[in-house]
């Protein structure tokens, strides 16, 4: 297997420890999810593009983060635990942050390996698998590499798209948040 | 008078800086363009345990590909690469691989295993400075450039059509069934009969997986 656990960011697998050791001192349910009073991560849901396309309308008048990930792309694997944390951070302002998997589809270990890993992470936010062929995907999104963010406004209009494409600008976790603010911020003044 | 004629100098200067490396960016890479020179190298370690230059290139035509011990896409396509190397192996054509990553797994020892495990018949060498990936736009592995004999670029992007990906060792699934538009191929035909103008692609989208550089993601 490709993937090397040792890049799973460290924070994010002390994170998920922590709660599991809460879970275990709390009770001695086995489903440790229900235990700590967190949601279960959420199960991945496949989607064509046209449901993505709908799911996506549907989160209006929301701001949107979307996470393109995959099991063999580890820089997605290492940073997503900070998608955990901004889903904590900003999901009590009305931000959606959701995760699109593009693993290949005709792989049901990788698919299995994601899931699992949402569980690990503890990832509650909702969580899709692109249910097309892997490259369609990376063009219909004009992708070139993941990890990358697509950050849609209340509108559903794209406003930003990080991406590790530039390699003197990579996008940065700081990135993501300043983008974040730019658009609530926008909210907060037509809303006045 | 002077600090606002200072101010417009550096301006403008700005501009003309930011204005060249806009116009240097291809369709897909945001650094390089088609008949851009190859970036120079200097002295850096392969896997053979000797160092490569630039300018110590004597074959015709230069084929510069990023690759990753750790990317599937990278793996995927290896045995396509093995063969694509075996087919020029009497023509002026150099083929070198590229570490750039600052993954452990991706630096000189792990690369050294992987090229005897795969039977590497090319060239690999590692840029810790990633001072090349940086000139060339390398944003993914695996990823080619053609240079020609006057060291122009003549294509960039994918091996050909079908990107693979491995799927458990030594299996490699192609995304988009057998591949039939073999990209670096043939513009290193035309590289080498100096016919370049009709290369039939010039530039793809290369996907793969990102390459980490440093003060990145």
């Amino acid at each position: 297997m490709v993937f090397d656990l040792s890049l799973v960011n460290r924070a994010g697998k002390l994170l998920a420890a922590a709660a599991l050791s809460l879970a275990l001192l709390a009770c001695d349910n086995s489903d440790t999810t229900a235990i700590v009073g967190t949601p279960a991560a959420a199960e991945m849901k496949p989607v064509s593009f046209q449901q993505w396309d709908k799911q996506l309308a549907s989160y209006q008048p929301s701001v949107v983060v979307v996470d393109l990930w995959a099991m063999w792309c580890t820089s997605c694997i290492k940073r997503f635990p900070k998608m955990v944390d901004m889903h904590d951070k900003y999901s009590p302002q009305g931000v959606q942050i959701v995760a699109l998997n593009l693993d290949n589809r005709d792989d049901p270990t990788a698919l299995q390996q994601a899931q699992d890993f949402l569980r690990e992470i503890n990832a509650t936010f909702d969580n899709y698998h692109m249910d097309e062929n892997m490259i369609d995907a990376f063009e219909h999104f004009k992708l070139i590499g993941i990890p990358a963010v697509i950050i849609y406004d209340g509108q559903g209009n794209e406003r930003f798209r990080l991406t590790g494409d530039n390699p003197s600008k990579q996008f940065t976790d700081q990135d993501i948040e300043n983008a974040i603010n730019e658009l609530l911020a926008e909210q907060k003044m037509a809303a006045r | 008078m002077k600090n606002s004629r200072a101010l417009l100098w550096r301006w403008l200067l700005l501009t003309a800086t930011l204005w060249s490396i806009q116009a240097g960016a291809g369709q897909y890479n945001s650094v390089m363009n088609i008949g851009d020179p190859m970036p120079d190298f200097s002295e850096l370690p392969t896997v053979s345990g000797e160092t490569i230059s630039s300018r110590q290139i004597k074959e015709d035509v230069v084929v510069l590909v990023s690759l990753s011990n750790t990317c599937p896409f990278s793996r995927g396509i290896e045995k396509d690469l093995i063969a694509l190397v075996d087919e020029f192996h009497d023509e002026s054509v150099k083929v070198i691989a590229m570490s750039f990553n600052i993954n452990s797994l991706d630096k000189m020892p792990k690369m050294k295993e992987r090229a005897k495990e795969s039977g590497f018949n090319f060239a690999y060498l590692r840029d810790e400075s990633q001072e090349l990936g940086r000139a060339l736009g390398t944003s993914v592995t695996p990823e080619f450039f053609v240079f020609n004999k006057d060291r122009e670029l003549v294509y960039m992007g994918l091996l050909h059509n079908s990107p693979a990906m491995e799927q458990g060792p030594g299996k490699s699934v192609y995304l988009r069934g057998e591949p039939k538009d073999f990209y670096v191929e043939n513009a290193v035909q035309h590289a080498l009969a100096s016919t370049e103008d009709q290369i039939e692609v010039r530039e793809t989208s290369a996907y793969g997986c990102t390459v980490e550089y440093y003060n990145g993601l």
